[in-house]
């Protein structure tokens, strides 16, 4: 087997766009889940009206990239406040479900036939960058060291998404200092309190969900750049639960954690992916049992199992300095 | 305005309710004619377990709905305002079951109380950051005071989380003096605070009081309430059966009554009652 | 169905003896399922194959059409629809191929749905079954006015109805006696509906199939209940973080079952082709009728063990107030487990029943799911009539809205109608509002 070609892969999926897409997803979520404790489980649904207000707008409208840019953004927003004006005030995990079920719903509409012609339904679209891509300052050779490489085009877009989330993160790090940040990890502690001591809890939950969730539709842009293409069945629930599992690894809460977590996330599932693939090409596992084509859910079956581990012993991630414990010490506490 | 207490000088009340009623479902939790707090004083709120006195703090600061009834906050209408203006025209209440933000440190937890704070919008926060931490620092300095005079300075910069029950009535209450309240509603600030602490409780009680806040709680020990309130208000079923001074509303026969008919009294005189209602 | 009536007697007697309840859902369960079926069906293919079944905007099966497979432009092989309208083409070897249906062939009246391709291109993986669905529609609908599309929607609707209520009752329960939502619930349902399709496709009968099934994944959910989510709660892990790890499960559950079972919807074997009853407007297969008969049978006899039995009695106090029912002398872990297992064996039974009126998925159980929710929080989360008086509203408005609507908005509708739910009335439709401050 060839590990070095194994390192290579997973090196080039931790730094490439994919990870950046989470990252960015994630960076969002953790300003709606980690600092206010939004159960936003519809970070899809962000992701997926930022992808199509670009697109659309380019393909359908003739608008020039950042005008699709700007109409991504505006849906992002606009999703925020009709998600979040009637659902802000549900309870945690009744929100959780809202939202969900909110996410599914565009899912299911921009598939639909009925939207087609808008949408271009089931199949989507393909091949809109070339705005983006002629921006390309690296040109069409290839960049790397030894074994690892990446392609100009690859580099551009991966170098546009790890800008963007070093800018959510420098946003994320300079509000959660504030005032503004002490406000909203109250609300995640206790709501009521907050209320009871004159701040608009509800007004703050809706700037945490349409800041982390403008962060997701510009997620969702980066990835309809970097795969050339949009379909409505990329934004499954399954997208907003990686979105949950790159936080949880990175650690919930930190400013930093959905970096990490996306890297560690790209750089395991990448790993894990090639390790797999090879053992099966050169027969280390027959391929009676395992084919190459279940590789991609044997990874994710990876990361349910990692979910669950995290959730049984260390709830808060790796990065975290909070243990499962305060929490559930305190509730006990208050219920006593 | 009726409920001036004979005996007393009157002042113009800071709250007063006229025909305020909850009802869930069957049950009419809260059903109160006339209720008043004067300034400047401290009242205390009396009343048998499942009197309705939390479901009335709770209406009346927002955190529940009425069904019927109006009340005014030195003199501006307020009902029904939301539970955050309430708080920001001067009215702030505690828990009967404290609630501390346990991830926030006691130092976090008493400054995010602070009124008017430049660094609380979005906008402030990202551009006005010069300002705000200008505000920042001269807040703190008075959070520290606030901890120190309850005892808690040596653990500012804790989590909350890992204070005892006691120790989180007491960060309960310099967060809610922090947020420089005109009128301050504790629910039970008392209950399950160590004996010898309730004196020094009741002590900064009756300091608030000197600096102008004016307090109404609800306490369920009868040496407490006669000790600390210049008025008390006596409510069973939902209805407000007897208002006074501590020694008139104890002698009233029909306050006697209602903590004999509840299942707590096996005495006859509810000033005999000290620490039986303890518990929550 | 003369088994149909007989069973709750039987059950009733059960009732006393307790813990036994679940068993006797079973047994019942199983007469009625025998009523069913009649003859199976040779197994699968096995190697490479393109596959598909063609049927009629009612549902009912398209013989005599021609579908041919070719590959870069040149035919490979061609075949015809058999009197059950499946085709089935081997492929030769692994690749790309296209898939084209000659229009001429079809049936008076029938044509391909409006925007469907005739022709399709598919990517065959080696080992690899390939479905391919050509969505065919009447030319013009045949007099039939709204009234009997509304009836024949409503049927449809109790029966989508009453699966969608047998799968969420174990949820709401759950929900209920800890406070857990289970978002692996809908796995549960595939989990169900997938064993029960390996033992069919082995050759056992479906109903045999489904008796094996049930306890498996009643087994499973119990399982999870004593390696997961006790340890948990005995931790005080949070609600959050539990519900969060429920979605890992799913997650595992999901792709475990897309590894084994593949990417493919399947149908169980069934018996032949059957004649379909009318009355007036309404027409139903014998199977769909059979199928709405058990599934409404299982709701009210969990209803009448809810209501009657002593664990009835207790999963309802545990759900009231858990440390209460601790105190008054009811094992709450015993109970929890118990409900954990007849939540599963539920679930793997609604599974089956879905798979038989419809297909065998991977991610049947998923998209369920948003449905059960939709049902539970209607009729209130926690509550075993509410989950069932919601999930046959939540049914028949997913049907309903077919007569109006493209039906594969039918889920859409059905969500909205949960975030409605939700901002008006959270508690649910039967539910109490929760205390506040
Ligand atoms: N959300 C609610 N739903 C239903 N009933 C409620 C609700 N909140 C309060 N009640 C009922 O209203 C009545 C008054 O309750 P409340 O908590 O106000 O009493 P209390 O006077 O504060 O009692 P205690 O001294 O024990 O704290 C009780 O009978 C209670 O059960
Ligand atoms: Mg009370």
């Amino acid at each position: 087997m060839d590990l070095i070609a194994v390192l290579a892969d997973a090196v080039r999926a931790a730094v490439g766009p994919q990870a950046a897409v989470f990252a960015l997803a994630a960076v969002g979520l953790n300003l709606q889940f980690g600092y206010a404790g939004l159960m936003n489980f519809g970070q899809a649904g962000f992701m997926l009206v930022g992808g199509y207000g670009m697109t659309v707008s380019v393909t359908r409208y003739g608008a020039p990239l950042w005008l699709g840019v700007l109409v991504g953004l505006l849906m992002g927003f606009l999703l925020a406040l009709l998600l979040g004006v009637p659902t802000l005030r549900l309870r945690g995990d009744y929100l959780a479900i809202a939202t969900i079920a909110a996410a599914e719903i565009l899912r299911l509409l921009f598939r639909s036939e009925a939207a087609a012609p808008l949408t271009y339904g089931v199949f989507g679209v393909q091949q809109f960058a070339s705005d983006f891509y002629d921006l390309n300052p690296f040109g069409g050779g290839s960049y790397g060291i030894g074994r690892f490489s990446l392609s100009g085009g690859q580099l551009w877009i991966a170098l546009v998404g790890w800008l963007l989330v070093a800018a959510a993160v420098a946003l994320t790090a300079l509000l959660v200092s504030s005032p503004w940040g002490r406000v909203i990890r109250a609300i995640r502690n206790d709501e009521e309190v907050v209320r009871a001591l004159g701040k608009n809890t509800y007004a703050y939950k809706l700037q945490a969900l349409a800041l982390g969730g403008l962060m997701a539709s510009v997620a969702g842009m980066v990835l309809a750049l970097a795969s050339q293409a949009i379909t409505p069945d990329t934004y499954t629930a399954d997208l907003s639960f990686y979105a949950f599992a790159v936080l949880l690894l990175g650690g919930v809460g930190r400013v930093l954690g959905p970096v990490v977590g996306a890297v560690l996330f790209w750089l395991l599932l990448a790993a894990s992916d090639s390790l797999l693939r090879q053992a099966i090409t050169s027969g280390v596992i027959s391929d009676e049992v395992l084919s190459t084509s279940d590789v991609g859910p044997i990874r994710l079956a990876l990361v349910g199992i990692a979910l669950i581990l995290f959730m049984y012993f260390r709830a808060g991630g790796l990065l975290s300095r909070r243990t499962p414990k305060t929490a559930a010490t305190a509730k006990a506490e208050v219920a006593a | 305005m009726t409920s001036s207490p004979s005996g007393h000088e009157t002042t113009r009340p800071i709250l007063s309710a006229q025909g305020v009623q909850r009802r869930f479902g069957g049950l009419t939790a809260v059903d109160v004619d006339e209720f008043a707090v004067r300034g400047g004083t401290i009242t205390a709120l009396i009343g048998p377990n499942g009197a309705g006195k939390s479901t009335f703090f709770n209406v009346l600061t927002g955190f529940d709905r009425a069904d019927a009834g109006a009340w005014q906050l030195e003199g501006r209408e307020v009902t029904g305002l939301p539970a955050y203006r309430l708080a920001r025209q001067g009215m702030v209440r505690t828990f009967q079951l404290t609630r501390s933000l346990a991830d926030l440190t006691l130092e976090e937890n008493v400054l995010l109380a602070a009124p008017g704070q430049r660094g609380e919008g979005i906008g402030g926060a990202l551009f006005g950051r010069r300002s705000w931490r200008r505000q920042e620092a001269d807040n703190t300095e008075r959070a520290r005071e606030l901890l120190a005079r309850f005892g808690l300075e040596q653990m500012a910069g804790q989590p909350a989380g890992v204070l005892s029950g006691g120790q989180r009535k007491l960060l309960e209450m310099a967060r809610a003096l922090m947020s420089e309240p005109r009128l301050l509603l504790l629910d039970e600030p008392m209950a399950g605070v160590n004996p010898r602490l309730v004196e020094t409780l009741l002590d900064h009680i009756r300091q608030v009081r000197a600096e102008g806040t004016t307090i109404l709680f609800v306490e369920h020990d009868m040496d407490v309430v006669a000790d600390i309130s210049d008025d008390v208000v006596c409510m069973a079923f939902g209805r407000v059966l007897a208002t006074g001074t501590p020694a008139e509303v104890m002698r009233d026969p029909e306050v006697i009554d209602a903590y004999l008919g509840s299942d707590e009294a096996d005495d006859d005189d509810p000033a005999h009652l000290a620490g039986k209602g303890r518990q929550p | 169905m003369a088994a149909l009536t007989g069973a709750p007697t039987r059950v009733r007697a059960r009732r006393r003896r307790g813990p036994a309840w679940a068993i006797a859902v079973l047994c019942a369960v199983a007469a009625a399922l025998a009523c069913l079926l009649v003859d199976a069906s040779p197994a699968l293919a096995a190697g490479e194959v393109v596959q598909g079944r063609l049927v009629d905007a009612e549902d009912q099966p398209v013989p005599d059409v021609e579908v041919t497979l070719s590959q870069d432009g040149d035919e490979v092989a061609s075949v015809t629809s058999g009197a059950d309208g499946r085709w089935e083409i081997p492929v030769p070897a692994p690749g790309t191929y296209e898939v084209s249906l000659d229009e001429e062939s079809l049936p008076d009246g029938i044509s391909l749905r409006e925007g469907a391709e005739a022709s399709r291109e598919v990517t065959v993986d080696p080992g690899g079954l390939r479905n391919v669905l050509f969505p065919l529609g009447q030319v013009e609908t045949s007099g039939s006015g709204l009234g009997a599309a509304l009836a024949q929607a409503t049927l449809d609707g109790l029966l989508l109805g009453a699966l969608i209520g047998i799968t969420a009752i174990g949820l709401s329960l759950i929900f209920g006696t800890t406070g857990l939502i289970n978002f692996a619930h809908g796995e549960l349902v595939t989990v169900g509906a997938v064993v029960a399709f390996g033992l069919n496709a082995a050759g056992l009968h479906i109903v045999l199939a489904a008796l094996v099934a049930i306890p498996v994944v009643a087994a499973l959910a119990g399982g999870s209940e004593l390696v997961l989510w006790r340890p948990m709660r005995r931790r005080r892990a949070s609600q959050v973080s539990m519900f969060i790890a429920t979605i890992g499960l799913a997650l595992l559950l999901r792709q475990v079952v897309l590894v084994v079972y593949g990417g493919n919807p399947r149908s169980y074997e069934q018996y032949g082709l059957q004649q379909v009853w009318e009355w007036g407007p309404l027409s139903i297969t014998p199977r769909d009728a059979s199928i709405l008969g058990i599934a409404l049978l299982v709701l009210v006899l969990v209803g009448l063990t809810l209501t009657r039995s002593r664990l009835g009695t207790a999963v309802r106090s545990v759900s009231d107030n858990r440390a209460l029912a601790g105190c008054s002398g009811i094992n709450v872990d015993r109970v929890v487990f118990q409900v954990w297992l007849a939540g599963g064996g539920l679930a793997a039974l609604g599974g089956v029943l879905y798979g038989l009126s419809q297909a065998v998925t991977w991610n049947m159980g998923f998209n369920l799911l948003l449905l059960m929710f939709a049902g539970v929080i209607l009729g209130g989360l926690g509550t075993a009539f509410g989950a069932v008086v919601g999930s046959l509203v939540v049914g028949l408005l997913a049907q309903l809205s077919t007569v109006f609507f493209d039906s594969e908005l039918q889920t859409v509708w059905a969500l909205l109608l949960l975030i409605l739910v939700l901002l008006v009335r959270p508690q649910g439709l039967l539910g109490l509002r929760e205390r506040v401050g």
